[in-house]
């Protein structure tokens, strides 16, 4: 049977938990006993409960003390303070403390059942008000994006502005900060959704294979070409292409791909026939584009084609409010994913998150999460379930040179996914061999904890 | 084939009327479809009394009634006029454990009115064989229902139990039926 009301007798007399128990089951609710306050918390932390029946006298942690507790940590529990000893003035502590309710020892039938029909219709407002706020939350979530703060809710503004056009969008912002997932949704948003959304990353090909993946080729094009490849360009055809990193692309691409942007086709590698290019183009970067034109030959024809609008995605610490919608999102998703039974974060877990600089932004906050989903054994996330508890990692060091914050960076980055490169490559955006000549070009040397 | 060995025993606990013990049997056979005799009276045992309460703790009572059951009952029901109490509670009109071999009512509470004046014969019986029959249900896992008509319907009060005819909702019997193929017993049928 499953039951409206998960409960928790907490007693330290064993015939007032069996006795309370024994009625409370009659009434098809789950019931569950402890003798003491650290039982109780050890297993509201393993499983849920909706309604906790609290004595307040009890050998250690007292009800009082038990109640805060809880409240602290699951503030819609429903607590309930029993008390053979009762006074105004520990029903009163009880009350401002939080208790929904206070009964004395013995209780009239007639008064406890009207209390837990109380309570039951207590909860399913409970129950509501939790569904309203996710609905309102719902608010917040654009497409796979997540975000409540203004910063993020202008990025959806955008979004939703820009993707009924076939403009061209770049969309800049740090590593991690959720830039693809920009462009997806503005592709499920145009006219275009019905149609492929294709995705390079011009960062992670050498110039001839980007060419090859872009443009396609015929057989015998070129030395190893064995048969004929459709390119990214063409594979993109009525929907989106989502060049990502576009800032890594050679000069000679860009003007390839400028050609193709102007002309509306191209030419598969050792083909003269021309095919028909049409594709939205959504690019992004991480990068500074106006400073690699002064500095290193990005070509500035190339970026003001694909930079007619510029969606600029916000680092991490610039949006804290999002955090914890963020980490309760990822929490759902792995603890499902998982199948774990990890459903909450303590507060004392979440400030730390919140205080923490994200350098590498919402990746980062989603490989911290899914580790600590992996290694937790309780219910709920704490501190010690999360790579980092000294939040004070200085990011703003003024008078260091970029070699030894790239190195201070790298070391942290390497440090929070514990070693591990592919996921630290990912996290930092660059590829495996990168990381490891960075290692060694650092010295960098995994403890040996 | 129902077994020969499978009856409900009612027990009297102390004195307690016999067109009392009467009624509680034939209905208690009526609704469960088992066989039901009544024993011969039995004290109540004197740990179960709270001198500072002036009532009788059911828990006591019981565990004393499992030991009086024979092999061939399958369920006991102790009877008695005192006051019954739980630890929790101020008062009960009986006990069962969910599932348990015994269970105890009291006719205390049920052979007074609102102002504790005697009610006539026919409520007492009433009340009685109400009481009698949800405790038993207890007995056979069937917990409270939320169908007001359904005698497994919680009654705090004497007005409650008045108000409800000796009916089974069809998920009560549903239920009861479910324990008795468990138990390896014919299923109730009758007037449930």
């Amino acid at each position: 049977m499953i039951s409206e009301l998960n409960i928790m007798v907490v007693d330290d007399e064993l015939i007032v938990r069996e006795s309370l128990k024994g009625w409370l089951e009659k009434f098809g609710y789950g019931v569950e006993t402890a003798e003491d306050a650290r039982e109780a918390l050890e297993k509201l932390d393993r499983e849920g409960y909706d309604l906790l029946f609290v004595d307040i006298k009890m050998p250690g942690m007292d009800g009082i003390e038990l109640l805060k507790r809880v409240k602290e940590d699951q503030p819609d529990v429903i607590v309930v303070m029993i008390t053979a000893h009762g006074s105004i003035e520990s029903a009163i502590e009880a009350m401002k403390a939080g208790a929904s309710d206070y009964l004395m020892k013995p209780f009239d039938p007639e008064d406890l059942e009207l209390l837990i029909e109380k309570l039951a219709q207590t909860k399913r407002l409970v129950d509501q008000n939790r569904w309203l706020r996710e609905s309102y939350e719902g608010s917040s979530r654009f497409q796979d994006l997540i975000g409540q703060s203004r910063a993020m809710q202008k990025v959806f503004q955008l979004v939703e502005d820009v993707a009924s056009s076939d403009t061209p969008v770049l969309i800049v912002g740090e590593t991690g900060t959720g830039k693809e997932l920009v462009a997806k949704a503005i592709h499920a948003l145009s006219p275009r959704r019905y149609a492929p959304f294709v995705a390079v990353n011009c960062g992670a090909f050498t110039e001839t294979l980007l060419e090859s993946t872009l443009f396609g080729h015929e057989k015998g094009a070129f030395t190893g070409a064995h048969h004929m490849q459709k390119g990214r360009l063409e594979m993109a055809n009525g929907g989106t292409l989502f060049l990502d990193e576009v800032g890594e692309i050679s000069p000679k691409m860009q003007v390839d791909l400028l050609r193709v942007l102007e002309e509306k086709r191209f030419h598969r590698l050792g083909n003269p026939k021309p095919v028909s290019a049409d594709f939205r183009l959504v690019s992004a970067t991480h990068r500074d584009l106006e400073v690699a034109i002064q500095k290193h030959g990005f070509r500035q024809d190339f970026y003001y084609r694909i930079n007619v609008i510029t969606i600029a995605v916000p680092p991490l610490r610039e949006r804290k409010e999002d955090i914890e919608l963020l980490a309760h999102h990822f929490l759902m998703h792995y603890s499902q994913e998982l199948n774990k039974k990890v459903t909450a974060i303590s507060k004392d877990a979440l400030d730390i998150l919140t205080r923490y600089d994200w350098p590498g932004n919402v990746r980062e906050l989603e490989n911290v999460i899914e580790r600590a989903v992996v290694i937790g054994k309780k219910r709920k996330i704490t501190p010690a379930d999360l790579p980092f508890q000294d939040v004070s990692i200085p990011r703003k060091s003024v008078a260091n040179s970029l070699e030894e914050v790239e190195k201070k960076h790298i070391s942290e980055m390497l440090r929070v996914c514990g070693w591990n490169i592919a996921r630290t490559a990912s996290l930092l955006g660059i590829n495996r061999t990168t990381l490891y000549k960075k290692i060694k070009k650092y010295e960098l040397k995994q403890p040996a904890s | 084939m129902r077994s020969k060995k499978k009856i409900i025993a009612v027990q009297p606990l102390g004195r307690v009327k016999a067109d009392v013990l009467e009624v509680i049997a034939a209905n208690l056979q009526a609704f469960f479809q088992i066989r039901t005799e009544v024993f011969l009276e039995q004290p109540i045992p004197d740990e179960a009394y709270n001198a500072h309460r002036c009532q009788y703790n059911c828990y006591p009572i019981l565990k004393f009634l499992e030991t009086l059951k024979p092999d061939h009952v399958i369920k006991i029901i102790g009877v008695t006029e005192v006051d019954l109490f739980i630890p929790i509670l101020t008062y009960v009109f009986g006990e069962a454990e969910l599932g348990g071999d015994a269970t105890v009512i009291s006719t205390y509470r049920a052979a007074r009115g609102k102002d504790q004046e005697p009610v006539s014969l026919k409520r007492l019986f009433e009340r009685a064989a109400k009481i009698a029959v949800h405790e038993m249900a207890h007995t056979f896992r069937l917990p409270h229902c939320k169908e007001d008509r359904c005698i497994m319907s919680s009654f705090p009060v004497l007005s409650h139990i008045d108000e409800k005819p000796i009916y089974f909702c069809r998920y009560c019997v549903r239920f009861l039926k479910d324990e008795y193929e468990t138990l390896g017993l014919q299923g109730p049928g009758c007037k449930i």
